[in-house]
């Protein structure tokens, strides 16, 4: 229970902060406010969604390649989270949804490839002390 | 290392005495091998009882409540509780693994990672179990990559 909150956790903190920046652009750009509930309720929302991705994506149960596709397609709802919150102001042209996926693809895929790099690296040293035992067996 | 055997006609036990500069990692290794050695564990298969000798075993797993030892081919139940295993089998090559395993660390072939960053261990009999990142730091303490 203690490594889902925590999941969650640090998926609202990222979430809050993503959300924060695109808010500012706005600000910036077009000189619109926010309440802060409604973003604080869609970012607690959102982060669920990524919560729900990043243990599906380290599951260790199950096809790892299935994992990693389920947790791509369950972090696709808090686009609609987005949209819900900001509207016409980012969304007014609707290829600007395909924009956000693709910006999402993009993120996911460095996570997963720092992910594995991790792996790789943790894997490849395993694998140098179990000969190194090996070795000294023989 | 020095390995010295004496026989003797007229002794009922085999008897092993470590002399050493001072215990060791290696000598507290080579002690659990002994103690290994020496060591059964009762299980049963198709009610008819076993004792199996431990450094035969691949991997301990606990499914629905039942634990069962996976020898390279046969697959046996045991009575005991998975942590009383791992308790019982302290200080040897058997560490846990994951929630439901209990490993057997020289009977392991291979490491290899998953597509999500899983950590998966190929053993010699060509099964595959998953390396919980929960328990990696123990299996690389074991594999003499961390020290205690």
């Amino acid at each position: 229970m203690k490594r889902y909150f925590l999941t969650y956790v640090k998926a609202f903190f990222i979430t809050n902060l993503f959300l924060i920046l695109l808010q500012a652009g706005i600000v910036r750009r077009l000189n619109i406010r926010y309440d802060y509930l409604p973003i604080i309720i869609g970012a607690m929302i959102i982060a669920i969604f990524l919560g729900l991705g990043s243990i599906i994506f380290k599951r260790e149960k199950g096809a790892s390649w299935l994992n990693l596709i389920l947790g791509f397609i369950v972090i696709l709802p808090s686009l609609f989270v987005i949209k819900f919150l900001f509207g016409i102001i980012i969304f007014r042209f609707s290829f600007v949804i395909y924009l956000f996926v693709i910006f999402m693809a993009i993120v996911y895929s460095i996570l997963v490839f720092f992910a594995t790099k991790k792996a790789r690296a943790e894997v490849k040293e395993m694998n140098e002390l179990l000969n190194k035992e090996k070795n000294k067996e023989e | 290392m020095k390995i010295v055997i004496e026989e003797i006609r007229n002794i009922d036990e085999t008897e092993v005495i470590i002399k050493c500069k001072e215990i060791d990692d290696e000598v507290k290794k080579l002690e659990a091998q002994f103690k290994l050695m020496d060591t059964k564990i009762l299980a049963k298969k198709e009610d008819r009882s076993f004792a199996l000798i431990p450094s035969e075993i691949y991997y301990f797993e606990s499914i629905d409540n039942k634990v069962f030892a996976y020898l390279q081919k046969e697959v046996y139940e045991v009575t005991n509780k998975l942590y009383e295993l791992e308790e019982f089998l302290k200080n040897s090559t058997f560490l846990r693994v994951n929630k439901n395993t209990v490993l057997n660390a020289s009977k392991i072939h291979h490491f290899k990672s998953t597509m999500n960053g899983r950590m998966e261990a190929t053993l010699k009999n060509k099964e595959v179990i998953v390396i919980s990142r929960t328990y990696v730091s123990g299996l690389k303490m074991m594999l003499g990559g961390l020290k205690k």
